[in-house]
């Protein structure tokens, strides 16, 4: 039991703080789904690259910074402590795309994609749900049916996040119905600009355009796009859900740690009905308390897997805890600010309202990716040992 | 070279093996101090030179999830904190009776804290388990209250299954001490989680078994999420209480600068995950949880105990925004 940063790696938390300090974007984040949110997002990537940061996940020989877990775990505390964005838009490339190639993409389609995420020239978006395909992604049914050297897509994706401005997706298609779920499902790469996609937009409860609706229709993409081979994608669309797990736990650790002090901070200087700040309300300070103290606990849990990565075992099941403690304590976090903001959750144009739009558009936390009710199956399943439920 | 490991060592682990198994073997709520001294645990935190392990207070954490997760006799911490304020008097004749267990300490408990303007503890209390010696605590220091200044006393029937209560009024003790270099405060509220924790567990453990084996309509009732979903939460709860616990045990143990938050969040998080898990264990079985039959009643008597014993939610709650 011990945590002890070595000298190099107090020194790159300190180079790490200064280069944020004079390089984190001035301006605030454009709400999603304008178009001045695309041009932040790939500034702040090209800014990050230039420095090095590119993808702190992703190894050296891909352009990464081929950063230990300590040092990944150190970025994303340096980047929360200096409420610098994250990824934003970039999330599914830097997140997602770029580990699946790195993982199992040709050397051509690396030489060629990977470059282009890096220096923050392209978006990537996530077609794998469907109007029938939530929670249950086995059940997805777009056909991709071979044609000489094409793949022909027919069909619709839905909660496409930055679909409206990404220039590729990663796709999940039915290349071969019939043999079993999980089976004869493809991973492809989907030129966003190929004739017959239609892609609307979708408001979201937050009042942005998160993401949208995709429609296919003919759609004719190379068969050298498929990548980890014909039937084996979701073997692929798996592949990187291991090695992402110690990086998201710490940026959604640092970022909910940044977000009760914040609050706390706004608790303390704001004046209540009473004259006295509203921290002073005992009901409203126990909250607080209570989600700065489970706030400490979930950096904890990264801490913890952390100590087993560093000790070289398999992550056993339990790390499927992390994230919907967070999800589940972020909601409530969201809910206090609203109540520290009172009459001013109204604008949603101030400079509180981060707040308010926190509150909704951070449900999605306990939906996206497997909602807070699949992953207690889990949980219940693989870690408890009860039998399956529905 | 970096060193972020904040799990127990093999080491550590071998340390806790031994106590495990015994307490494993008698079960919950059957195993008494005189037998902890037997295996020479009750002195485990003091200093070689004092008879003891010199176990850290990392170690120790450790030691008392296991005596929690069996709800062993409450004394057993009662004692260990007394052993951490005789070392630091330099007391070497108690520090060996606190070890050998001829001694066993009990607590002295307040109703709502101690008076705040008086130099140690004074008046009305609840004494928790036989002993000549009790151990009062409050965010001062703690102060050990000889059975000869206690008056007053009158016997009740007591919440916790291994001890005994009594109502009684201190009239004289010595003043709060600190106990050396690690605040004897922040000290019992680790070690407090650390048991809330250990029930936590075992309250989980129980529950998930149970509801594997236990038939209704026709599925074993973990099949259905109206059991398996509140497991899964008790799971979640005892994973982030006691990955806080060993960040804390570390922080307070090498001094770190934020150490008091980190044992007062350990506090809030494991308080939560002993209570609850208790009360779901007690719902999973249904009516053979609400009957005494089963034993789930230990786990939850146990858990409200130690929170009132080592402050109570309020104050650490405020405490948790002090700093």
């Amino acid at each position: 039991m011990r945590i002890e940063f070595s000298s190099e790696e107090r020194h790159f938390r300190e180079c790490v703080r200064d280069w944020l300090a004079d390089h984190k974007p001035k301006e605030k984040r454009p709400v999603n789904g304008s178009p001045a949110v695309r041009d932040f997002d790939l500034g702040w990537q090209k800014a990050k690259f230039e420095a090095g940061f590119g993808a702190v996940t992703w190894p050296k020989d891909y352009g990464g910074a081929g950063l230990s877990p300590v040092k990944q775990l150190i970025w994303f505390e340096e980047l929360a402590r200096a409420d610098a964005p994250d990824v934003g838009s970039l999330s599914p490339a830097i997140n997602h795309a770029g580990p699946t190639i790195i993982a199992v993409g040709t050397e051509g389609q690396k030489a060629f994609h990977l470059p282009q995420i890096l220096k923050g020239e392209v978006i990537w978006c996530q077609g794998f749900s469907e109007p029938g395909t939530g929670s249950d992604l086995g059940s997805l049914r777009m056909r991709a049916d071979i044609d000489g050297d094409d793949l022909v897509l027919n069909g619709q994706k839905i909660w496409t996040s930055y679909g409206q401005f990404a220039t590729y997706q990663e796709t999940l298609v039915r290349t071969e119905p019939g043999i079993g779920k999980h089976k004869g499902i493809t991973w492809l790469i989907v030129d966003m600009k190929t004739p017959g996609i239609d892609i609307r937009p979708l408001t979201t409860i937050a009042n942005d355009q998160h993401f949208c609706e995709v429609f296919y229709d003919n759609v004719r993409v190379p068969l050298t796009n498929v990548v980890g081979g014909l039937g084996n994608g979701w073997r692929t669309g798996m592949v990187t859900l291991n090695n992402e797990r110690t990086a998201g736990a710490a940026n959604h650790s640092a970022e909910l740690v940044h977000a009760v002090e914040e609050l706390i901070e706004l608790a303390r200087t704001r004046t209540g009905p009473d004259g006295r700040p509203v921290i002073a309300d005992e009901e409203l300070a126990a909250r607080l308390a209570r989600q700065r103290a489970e706030a400490s606990a979930l950096c904890a849990m990264t801490y913890a897997i952390l100590s087993k990565q560093n000790r070289g075992e398999q992550s056993g099941p339990e790390v499927a805890l992390p994230y919907l403690y967070f999800g589940e304590l972020l909601q409530r976090i969201r809910l206090t600010g609203m109540d520290v903001l009172g009459g001013d959750i109204v604008a949603l144009d101030s400079v509180l309202e981060k707040w308010t739009r926190g509150y909704l558009a951070d449900r999605l936390y306990v939906i996206a990716g497997g909602s807070a009710e699949v992953r207690r199956n889990i949980i219940a399943q693989t870690m408890l040992g009860l039998p399956r439920s529905y | 070279m970096s060193s972020i490991d904040i799990l127990p060592s093999p080491e550590q682990t071998e340390i806790v093996d031994g106590l495990a198994r015994v307490l494993t073997a008698n079960g919950p709520g059957k195993t008494g101090i005189a037998e902890i001294a037997e295996l020479g645990y009750l002195g485990a935190n003091l200093p070689e030179e004092f008879g003891g392990f010199g176990l850290t207070i990392a170690d120790e954490a450790l030691l008392h999830i296991e005596l929690g997760r069996t709800v062993a006799d409450l004394r057993v911490l009662a004692t260990l904190l007394a052993a951490r304020l005789a070392a630091a008097d330099g007391n070497t004749a108690l520090c060996s009776e606190l070890a050998s267990g001829v001694r066993p300490v009990g607590f002295a408990m307040p109703v709502y804290g101690w008076p705040q303007d008086s130099a140690g503890p004074c008046g009305e209390c609840y004494l928790l388990g036989d002993a000549g010696l009790y151990i009062a605590l409050s965010p001062q220091g703690g102060s050990l209250v000889s059975a000869d200044n206690i008056t007053d006393r009158q016997a009740v029937e007591s919440l916790d299954a291994t001890a005994s209560a009594t109502r009684a009024r201190v009239v004289s003790a010595d003043a709060w001490s600190v106990g050396g270099a690690k605040h004897i405060w922040l000290v019992a509220t680790i070690m407090a989680a650390a048991h809330a924790i250990g029930i936590g567990a075992a309250a989980l453990a129980m529950g998930a078994e149970y509801a594997k084996v236990r038939v209704q309509f026709d599925k074993p009732i973990g099949a259905f999420q109206g059991i398996a979903h509140p497991l899964a939460e008790c799971a979640m709860r005892s994973d982030a209480a006691q990955n806080q616990l060993y960040y804390a045990a570390i922080a307070l143990r090498d001094g770190f600068e934020d150490a008091a938050r980190q044992v007062t969040a350990a506090w809030l998080v494991a308080m939560d995950a002993g209570l609850r898990n208790a009360t779901t264990n007690i719902q999973t079985h249904g009516a053979m949880g609400y009957s005494a039959e089963t034993g789930a009643h230990l786990f939850l008597k146990r858990a409200v105990i130690l929170r009132q014993l080592s402050g109570g939610v309020r104050l650490h709650e405020r405490a948790m925004l002090a700093v």
